[in-house]
Protein backbone atom coordinates (compact mmCIF):
# COMPACT_ATOMS: atom_id res chain seq x y z
CA UNK A 1 0.00 0.00 0.00
CA UNK A 2 1.09 3.35 -0.87
CA UNK A 3 1.28 5.48 2.63
CA UNK A 4 2.65 8.44 1.76
CA UNK A 5 0.67 10.53 -0.73
CA UNK A 6 0.84 14.13 -1.37
CA UNK A 7 -2.56 15.05 -0.07
CA UNK A 8 -1.16 13.47 3.67
CA UNK A 9 2.21 15.72 3.04
CA UNK A 10 -0.30 18.53 2.92
CA UNK A 11 -2.14 17.41 6.01
CA UNK A 12 0.61 17.28 7.69
CA UNK A 13 2.17 20.79 7.52
CA UNK A 14 -1.35 22.38 7.64
CA UNK A 15 -1.76 20.34 10.70
CA UNK A 16 1.46 21.51 12.14
CA UNK A 17 0.85 24.81 10.93
CA UNK A 18 -2.49 25.07 13.05
CA UNK A 19 -1.50 23.05 15.92
CA UNK A 20 1.43 25.81 16.39
CA UNK A 21 -0.65 28.49 15.82
CA UNK A 22 -3.40 26.65 18.71
CA UNK A 23 0.08 25.70 21.12
CA UNK A 24 0.83 29.51 20.62
CA UNK A 25 -2.98 31.52 21.25
CA UNK A 26 -3.35 28.58 24.25
CA UNK A 27 0.20 30.07 25.78
CA UNK A 28 -0.80 33.54 25.89
CA UNK A 29 -4.11 32.96 27.12
CA UNK A 30 -3.10 30.01 30.07
CA UNK A 31 -0.77 32.97 30.64
CA UNK A 32 -3.32 35.31 31.24
CA UNK A 33 -5.41 33.49 32.71
CA UNK A 34 -8.29 33.54 30.73
CA UNK A 35 -10.63 30.00 31.09
CA UNK A 36 -13.20 31.21 27.86
CA UNK A 37 -10.03 31.66 25.80
CA UNK A 38 -8.29 28.32 26.58
CA UNK A 39 -12.15 26.95 25.59
CA UNK A 40 -13.03 28.94 22.90
CA UNK A 41 -9.30 28.12 20.99
CA UNK A 42 -9.88 24.56 21.73
CA UNK A 43 -13.21 24.74 19.98
CA UNK A 44 -11.94 26.81 17.18
CA UNK A 45 -8.70 23.82 17.08
CA UNK A 46 -11.11 21.23 16.73
CA UNK A 47 -13.16 22.58 13.92
CA UNK A 48 -9.78 23.50 11.97
CA UNK A 49 -8.59 20.20 12.23
CA UNK A 50 -12.12 18.35 11.36
CA UNK A 51 -12.33 20.94 8.71
CA UNK A 52 -8.65 19.72 6.87
CA UNK A 53 -9.04 16.10 7.64
CA UNK A 54 -11.97 16.02 5.89
CA UNK A 55 -10.97 18.25 3.14
CA UNK A 56 -7.45 16.58 2.83
CA UNK A 57 -9.00 13.30 2.92
CA UNK A 58 -11.69 13.42 0.53
CA UNK A 59 -9.15 14.81 -2.32
CA UNK A 60 -6.62 12.07 -1.07
CA UNK A 61 -9.23 9.88 -2.01
CA UNK A 62 -10.12 11.11 -4.87
CA UNK A 63 -6.38 11.20 -6.01
CA UNK A 64 -5.33 7.73 -4.92
CA UNK A 65 -8.34 5.79 -4.08
CA UNK A 66 -6.48 4.07 -0.93
CA UNK A 67 -8.97 2.32 1.27
CA UNK A 68 -7.10 3.02 4.39
CA UNK A 69 -10.59 3.91 6.57
CA UNK A 70 -8.88 6.99 7.83
CA UNK A 71 -5.98 5.51 9.42
CA UNK A 72 -3.26 7.13 8.02
CA UNK A 73 -4.91 10.72 8.75
CA UNK A 74 -5.73 9.44 12.23
CA UNK A 75 -1.91 8.50 13.30
CA UNK A 76 -0.54 11.99 11.16
CA UNK A 77 -2.87 13.97 13.30
CA UNK A 78 -1.91 12.02 16.38
CA UNK A 79 2.02 12.13 16.37
CA UNK A 80 1.44 16.04 14.54
CA UNK A 81 -0.94 16.98 18.20
CA UNK A 82 0.81 14.88 20.86
CA UNK A 83 4.13 15.55 19.69
CA UNK A 84 4.27 18.82 19.30
CA UNK A 85 2.46 19.54 22.56
CA UNK A 86 5.67 17.60 24.33
CA UNK A 87 7.96 19.23 22.06
CA UNK A 88 6.52 22.96 22.59
CA UNK A 89 6.06 22.09 26.33
CA UNK A 90 9.82 21.45 26.82
CA UNK A 91 10.51 24.68 24.65
CA UNK A 92 9.08 26.48 27.83
CA UNK A 93 5.07 27.35 26.47
CA UNK A 94 2.80 27.55 28.67
CA UNK A 95 0.32 24.35 27.97
CA UNK A 96 -0.74 21.39 29.67
CA UNK A 97 1.24 19.96 31.58
CA UNK A 98 3.13 16.91 31.10
CA UNK A 99 0.87 14.50 33.21
CA UNK A 100 -2.46 15.77 31.32
CA UNK A 101 -0.62 15.01 28.14
CA UNK A 102 0.48 12.04 29.17
CA UNK A 103 -3.15 11.17 29.35
CA UNK A 104 -4.46 12.45 26.81
CA UNK A 105 -1.53 10.41 24.47
CA UNK A 106 -2.65 7.30 26.26
CA UNK A 107 -6.32 7.60 26.35
CA UNK A 108 -5.96 8.80 22.05
CA UNK A 109 -3.53 5.84 21.86
CA UNK A 110 -6.13 3.35 22.72
CA UNK A 111 -8.24 4.69 20.34
CA UNK A 112 -5.81 4.76 17.85
CA UNK A 113 -4.83 1.25 18.34
CA UNK A 114 -8.55 0.14 17.72
CA UNK A 115 -8.86 2.17 14.47
CA UNK A 116 -5.62 0.34 13.62
CA UNK A 117 -7.32 -2.85 14.61
CA UNK A 118 -10.69 -2.14 12.45
CA UNK A 119 -7.73 -1.30 9.20
CA UNK A 120 -6.24 -4.23 9.51
CA UNK A 121 -9.64 -6.09 9.65
CA UNK A 122 -10.65 -3.78 6.69
CA UNK A 123 -7.76 -4.93 4.98
CA UNK A 124 -8.45 -8.28 3.99
CA UNK A 125 -11.12 -6.37 1.74
CA UNK A 126 -8.31 -5.25 -0.49
CA UNK A 127 -5.39 -5.53 -2.62
CA UNK A 128 -2.26 -3.28 -1.84
CA UNK A 129 -4.85 -1.14 0.12
CA UNK A 130 -7.52 -0.35 -3.01
CA UNK A 131 -10.51 -2.20 -1.68
CA UNK A 132 -11.19 -4.73 -4.05
CA UNK A 133 -14.63 -4.26 -5.72
CA UNK A 134 -13.27 -0.85 -6.21
CA UNK A 135 -10.09 -1.13 -8.25
CA UNK A 136 -12.04 -1.98 -11.65
CA UNK A 137 -14.15 1.14 -13.30
CA UNK B 1 -45.57 4.99 -23.29
CA UNK B 2 -44.79 3.58 -26.46
CA UNK B 3 -42.78 0.19 -27.39
CA UNK B 4 -40.21 2.20 -28.86
CA UNK B 5 -39.73 4.58 -26.12
CA UNK B 6 -39.52 1.76 -23.40
CA UNK B 7 -37.05 -0.33 -25.86
CA UNK B 8 -34.73 3.04 -25.44
CA UNK B 9 -35.06 3.35 -21.64
CA UNK B 10 -34.13 -0.18 -21.57
CA UNK B 11 -31.69 -0.22 -23.48
CA UNK B 12 -29.63 3.16 -21.62
CA UNK B 13 -30.40 1.38 -18.28
CA UNK B 14 -29.01 -1.59 -19.35
CA UNK B 15 -25.84 -0.31 -21.60
CA UNK B 16 -25.66 1.93 -18.06
CA UNK B 17 -25.11 -1.15 -16.19
CA UNK B 18 -23.32 -3.07 -18.74
CA UNK B 19 -20.55 -0.68 -19.07
CA UNK B 20 -19.67 -0.58 -15.58
CA UNK B 21 -15.97 -2.57 -15.49
CA UNK B 22 -15.55 -2.04 -18.95
CA UNK B 23 -13.40 0.77 -19.22
CA UNK B 24 -10.50 -1.26 -17.27
CA UNK B 25 -11.01 -3.78 -20.25
CA UNK B 26 -10.78 -0.76 -23.00
CA UNK B 27 -7.72 0.51 -21.59
CA UNK B 28 -5.61 -2.50 -21.21
CA UNK B 29 -7.07 -3.34 -24.58
CA UNK B 30 -5.00 0.07 -25.95
CA UNK B 31 -2.14 -0.48 -23.99
CA UNK B 32 -1.59 -4.25 -25.49
CA UNK B 33 -1.54 -2.66 -28.90
CA UNK B 34 1.38 -0.58 -27.99
CA UNK B 35 2.35 1.85 -25.34
CA UNK B 36 0.39 5.07 -25.39
CA UNK B 37 0.15 8.21 -23.54
CA UNK B 38 -3.44 9.94 -21.63
CA UNK B 39 -4.35 11.26 -24.97
CA UNK B 40 -3.34 8.41 -27.13
CA UNK B 41 -5.76 5.99 -24.55
CA UNK B 42 -9.06 8.33 -24.56
CA UNK B 43 -8.74 8.48 -28.69
CA UNK B 44 -7.94 4.48 -28.94
CA UNK B 45 -10.89 3.69 -26.53
CA UNK B 46 -13.59 6.63 -27.94
CA UNK B 47 -12.53 5.32 -31.44
CA UNK B 48 -12.13 1.71 -31.13
CA UNK B 49 -15.06 1.48 -29.21
CA UNK B 50 -17.10 3.10 -32.07
CA UNK B 51 -17.92 5.93 -29.76
CA UNK B 52 -20.10 3.68 -27.42
CA UNK B 53 -17.74 4.31 -24.40
CA UNK B 54 -16.24 7.41 -23.44
CA UNK B 55 -14.06 8.61 -20.43
CA UNK B 56 -12.94 11.87 -18.76
CA UNK B 57 -9.02 12.44 -18.76
CA UNK B 58 -9.14 12.66 -15.06
CA UNK B 59 -10.85 9.17 -14.42
CA UNK B 60 -8.18 7.71 -17.39
CA UNK B 61 -5.23 9.48 -14.92
CA UNK B 62 -7.08 8.03 -11.45
CA UNK B 63 -7.22 4.57 -13.29
CA UNK B 64 -4.00 4.46 -14.06
CA UNK B 65 -3.05 5.57 -10.97
CA UNK B 66 -4.24 3.13 -9.39
CA UNK B 67 -2.96 0.65 -11.84
CA UNK B 68 0.25 1.47 -11.72
CA UNK B 69 0.23 0.73 -7.56
CA UNK B 70 -1.34 -2.40 -8.34
CA UNK B 71 1.76 -3.20 -10.72
CA UNK B 72 -0.88 -3.74 -13.99
CA UNK B 73 0.97 -0.88 -15.46
CA UNK B 74 3.83 0.97 -15.84
CA UNK B 75 5.37 4.19 -17.47
CA UNK B 76 8.12 5.50 -18.45
CA UNK B 77 8.64 9.61 -19.29
CA UNK B 78 9.52 10.43 -23.32
CA UNK B 79 10.28 14.07 -24.63
CA UNK B 80 7.58 15.70 -26.35
CA UNK B 81 8.23 19.14 -28.43
CA UNK B 82 6.18 21.06 -26.59
CA UNK B 83 5.49 21.34 -22.75
CA UNK B 84 6.60 18.76 -20.07
CA UNK B 85 7.26 15.02 -20.30
CA UNK B 86 4.72 12.92 -21.42
CA UNK B 87 4.08 9.65 -19.32
CA UNK B 88 3.64 6.61 -21.91
CA UNK B 89 2.05 3.92 -20.28
CA UNK B 90 2.12 -0.06 -21.37
CA UNK B 91 1.52 -3.43 -19.84
CA UNK B 92 3.68 -5.04 -17.17
CA UNK B 93 4.03 -8.77 -17.31
CA UNK B 94 1.46 -8.73 -14.61
CA UNK B 95 -1.06 -6.86 -16.78
CA UNK B 96 -0.63 -9.10 -19.83
CA UNK B 97 -1.38 -12.01 -17.73
CA UNK B 98 -4.57 -10.60 -16.02
CA UNK B 99 -5.23 -9.38 -19.53
CA UNK B 100 -4.86 -12.40 -20.93
CA UNK B 101 -6.67 -14.34 -18.46
CA UNK B 102 -9.54 -11.98 -18.20
CA UNK B 103 -10.75 -12.21 -21.87
CA UNK B 104 -10.26 -15.79 -22.28
CA UNK B 105 -12.86 -16.51 -19.63
CA UNK B 106 -14.81 -13.27 -20.70
CA UNK B 107 -14.49 -12.21 -23.64
CA UNK B 108 -13.36 -15.12 -26.43
CA UNK B 109 -16.68 -16.59 -25.16
CA UNK B 110 -18.77 -14.47 -27.96
CA UNK B 111 -16.22 -15.83 -30.84
CA UNK B 112 -17.66 -19.86 -30.07
CA UNK B 113 -19.22 -20.34 -33.45
CA UNK B 114 -22.58 -21.27 -31.52
CA UNK B 115 -23.26 -17.96 -30.06
CA UNK B 116 -21.66 -15.96 -32.55
CA UNK B 117 -24.36 -17.69 -35.14
CA UNK B 118 -27.13 -16.57 -32.19
CA UNK B 119 -25.84 -12.93 -32.63
CA UNK B 120 -25.64 -12.30 -35.43
CA UNK B 121 -29.11 -14.41 -36.60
Amino acid sequence: MKILTFRLGQFAVAALFITVLFRYALHISIGAGNWVGNSLCSIVYFVLMFFIGWYFGKKDYADNGIHDIGFRFHITTYIVCIGLGFLLYYVGWNTETPGSMAITALSWGIGLLVHFILFLMEQKRTIKGYAKDEIFE
Amino acid sequence: MSDKSIVSELLSAWEETYKKGQLTFWVLLALKESSKCVEDIKDFVENMSDGSMSCEEQSLYRNLRKFQHLEIVSYECKKVSKGPDRKYYHLTEIGKELFRRFTERNILIFTKKSINNLLID
